[in-house]
């Protein structure tokens, strides 16, 4: 269904989302957030192996807040659990699963128009959003190459798993230490792609059309009723949430 | 038209400061309109770079200087703007990972159309007629570009290129990682091009087949010689780096100079050595008996099923064993399931269905580090996985962590840069090698590694016939020494060549498990399979000499028409 609907109707449901990420505190409201993102992405009819793959992308990012944020408020609330000279308090324990959830909802959030949005379209949307013509193109191949160098990442990382880097064992300090020579790769691998990018771009006119002509489309984007009652109804149950936020 | 005088190009040395490297120099040569100049050279050589001068776009987004003057259609390339050429000069990348990003193939044609303003109502058209230009159905034209083959998406970045209407069609190894199946269709789309339009086209690549069928003239870009396609055989036989034909008729017509044979392809070999009487024996020789004692298994797969996606199997029950010391070719087309299987020896992949047994253990319950000790695993695109800052440190990185001792480290290492000539590169980033000698770090790492088994994957796509004899003589060395060989490969010659077993998937299924010459022998599995014959058994077929598919080395072939030429 997500497909079918309007890109910018997609782009507003992400911008909802991410907004009472942002001024949401309860942990029940941020849990539910995360869980209406979830919603809408498997009735949209988003796989749960790209749902999957967020998470599995999130999880470090995850770990390091969770534990960061205790670690740095350890004299503020009650005190939960000790352990050796390292206090957990409520407080931290709390604000690092709200920071969690904060982020958790709001990558769920933008993964609904950036997983269901062919590029085109995408570059359409923020075009008729107002966005330069330039920028959006920049956005739409960001999003595009962020899968392809994702994808690279993880042959890289099998590559170096097949010299004999192993991963299965050691702790979190070795893991961070293997990601380096991986990471170099990539950006490596990267810098030659965005040169092929480049030559690709202008073999193929890019940019052609500021000095002789404007810029057309095959399939240019329209609403329909059915984005009219998803942005109606999703503004006004962001509305109602927002009240129940600031009250 | 395309008129090039005297172009040379430098390009900016990689290791040191304020020094420039000549790439090509004093280039002239002109293309009239219509007609295909074919580009040939070594690995280096500046295919690619000239193909992007043409374009007008190196060294503007590339690094380099370049000298002299370009004209397409009476326009200096060098001085209109970047991307001015997009309706004139088509190009057609030997990587398409800059030249596809859209999502289906219509939204990949469309958007150079797009960005020449063309409006909507007539883009369908257009597009449909790219797509039929390029040799692809209508039916693909919602199809998502990442479920495409990669010999259809060479075509669709050409069918991106051709719906612009170009007067120019440049194209930078159109050929590269192509199976057999899809480098013959490719050729048929080009010349059919060629017949129904009046496209001008300049086609770099090394495959000799496609460049006769289609070119008119050929440069060759290490000497800068050019000639016409009648004159291809004299400019080539002094090369060793492009044909298996000439390369065996060289050395017949150097042993005897009485014979005048010029054949550069595989159709004209047939053709020329049909008119001369073979008085050899043309027998099938006897086989050597096999030796009773039963071999060690190396590597041993039972009922392997896998499936990416849960619904389509990429492979399909497979059975095999292969003994200690066996040099084993994995053919098939694009997609076969090749790949797959060998990520399984590696533990990059874990059996859905079956088992696989490395050196008598079961992979699943192995790590990927322990397997690495066994199995040494080149990856396609081997080079774009290299990150030390000298060669020296890139080759220590996979011995080092097999607990290799100083000592056999520092042996190790040596050996390997030797074995692959880079003594001299040793110390120097590899990130700033030449694609060729990437590709060679990334094989000199893994050799470093002295695996009892290897498993390559492509390691030769890309590399001229001197830097692919250099893998040859490596793999041919380690093989004597006891080692055991899975490789991967589209190049049915150097298959031939060197392996002792041929194995050729097709759409998941292993549908022969073979030595080489009964397995190219299977006429209806290499169909099926997108597989074509080696040069030396389509000759001994077309000869109809059994004898001949004895031996399937050039030389063998040599020796045998040296033989049987009285």
């Amino acid at each position: 269904m997500l497909y079918r609907l309007d890109p910018r109707t997609r782009l507003w449901l992400m911008a909802l989302i991410v907004t009472l990420c942002v001024v949401g505190k309860e942990i029940w409201f941020l849990a539910s957030l995360v869980a209406a993102a979830h919603l809408i992405l498997i009735v949209g009819g988003v796989s749960f192996r790209v749902i999957f793959r967020t998470w599995r992308t999130l999880t470090i990012l995850l770990l390091f807040i969770l534990i960061l944020q205790p670690l740095l408020l350890q004299n503020i609330g009650e005190v939960v659990f000790r352990f050796w000279r390292i206090h957990m308090t409520d407080v931290g324990l709390l604000t690092g699963l709200r920071y969690a959830l904060r982020l958790t909802g709001a990558a769920f959030g933008v993964l609904i128009p950036l997983s269901t949005t062919p590029i085109q379209k995408l570059i359409r949307g923020l075009q008729k959003l107002g966005l330069p013509y330039n920028w959006a193109v920049m956005i739409g191949l960001a999003v595009h190459y962020a899968g392809t160098i994702g994808a690279l990442h993880t042959t890289l990382r099998e590559a170096q798993q097949a010299r004999g880097w192993d991963l299965s064992t050691g702790g979190m300090i070795k893991q961070a230490r293997a990601a380096v020579p991986t990471l170099i790769a990539v950006i490596i691998a990267s810098l030659r792609m965005s040169d092929s990018l480049a030559i690709g771009l202008a073999s193929r006119g890019y940019g052609l059309g500021r000095g002789r002509h404007t810029r057309t489309t095959l399939h240019d984007i329209s609403l329909c009723p059915s984005d009219y009652i998803v942005l109606i109804l999703s503004t006004l149950a962001a509305g109602f949430c927002l009240i129940l936020v600031i009250r | 038209m395309i008129t090039v005088q005297r172009l040379s190009y430098e390009h900016p040395s990689p290791f040191t400061k304020d020094t420039w490297d000549t790439l090509f120099h004093d280039l002239s040569f002109m293309v009239k309109s219509g007609e295909c100049l074919g580009i040939v050279g070594p690995n280096g050589s500046g295919k690619t770079t000239l193909c992007l001068t043409l374009a007008g776009l190196a060294p503007r987004l590339t690094s380099g200087r370049i000298q002299g003057q370009i004209r397409v259609f009476d326009r200096d390339v060098q001085v209109e703007p970047v991307g001015w050429a997009a309706d004139i000069i088509g190009l057609v990348m030997q990587d398409l990972t800059g030249q596809l990003f859209n999502e289906t193939v219509e939204d990949e044609i469309a958007w150079g159309l797009g960005n020449l303003g063309l409006p909507a109502a007539a883009m369908p058209d257009r597009i449909r007629n790219a797509l039929a230009a390029a040799g692809l159905p209508d039916g693909l034209l919602k199809r998502p570009v990442t479920d495409l083959s990669g010999g259809e998406q060479k075509r669709l970045a050409i069918a991106a290129a051709l719906a612009l209407q170009p007067r120019v069609l440049i194209l930078d190894t159109p050929t590269g990682g192509l199976s057999p199946l899809a480098r013959r269709i490719l050729q048929e789309s080009l010349i059919r091009l060629r017949r129904e339009t009046n496209l001008t086209i300049v086609l770099a690549d090394n495959d000799l087949d496609l460049l006769t069928a289609v070119a008119d003239q050929v440069l060759f870009l290490d000497d800068g010689i050019i000639v016409d396609s009648a004159s291809v055989y004299d400019a080539v036989v002094a090369k060793p780096y492009i044909s298996s034909a000439a390369s065996v008729f060289s050395m017949v017509v150097n042993a005897r100079s009485d014979y005048s044979l010029t054949c550069l392809t595989t159709e004209e070999a047939i053709r020329q050595t049909a008119s001369i009487p073979i008085v050899g024996d043309c027998q099938p020789p006897v086989a050597a008996p096999s030796p009773v004692e039963a071999p060690q298994v190396a590597i041993e797969v039972a009922h392997l099923t896998y499936s990416y996606d849960g619904v389509n199997r990429a492979l399909e029950a497979v059975d095999l064993s292969i003994p200690v010391g066996q040099f084993v070719a994995i053919l098939g087309d694009n997609g076969a399931g090749k790949t797959t299987f060998a990520k399984h020896l590696i533990g990059l992949l874990r059996p859905q269905e079956g088992v696989v047994r490395v050196m008598g253990k079961d992979a699943a319950r192995l790590s990927i580090g322990q397997l690495a000790a066994q199995v040494g695993y080149v990856f396609q695109n081997s080079e774009d996985q290299i990150f030390s800052a000298t060669l020296r440190e890139e080759i220590v990185f996979g011995p080092g962590n097999l607990g290799f001792s100083p000592d056999r480290l520092n042996h190790a290492v040596a050996r390997s840069l030797e074995r692959f000539g880079l003594e001299a590169l040793a110390d120097l980033p590899p990130a700033a090698f030449s694609f060729s000698n990437r590709r060679l770090a990334a094989l000199s790492s893994i050799a470093a590694m002295e695996t009892p088994i290897l498993a390559l994957d492509e390691p030769t796509v890309g590399l001229d016939r001197e830097k692919q004899a250099l893998v040859g003589a490596w793999l041919s060395e380690w093989h004597k020494n006891g080692g055991t060989i899975l490789l991967i490969t589209h190049e049915m010659d150097f298959a031939a060549r060197y392996a002792e077993r041929v194995l050729v998937f097709d759409r998941g299924r292993l549908i022969v498990d073979a030595c080489p010459e009964a397995a190219f022998s299977n006429a209806s599995a290499l169909i099926s399979a997108g597989v074509e014959k080696p040069f030396s058994l389509a000759l001994a077929e077309a000869l109809e000499c059994a004898a001949l598919a004895g031996d399937l080395t050039p030389e063998g072939t040599a020796c045998f028409l040296l033989g049987g030429l009285k």
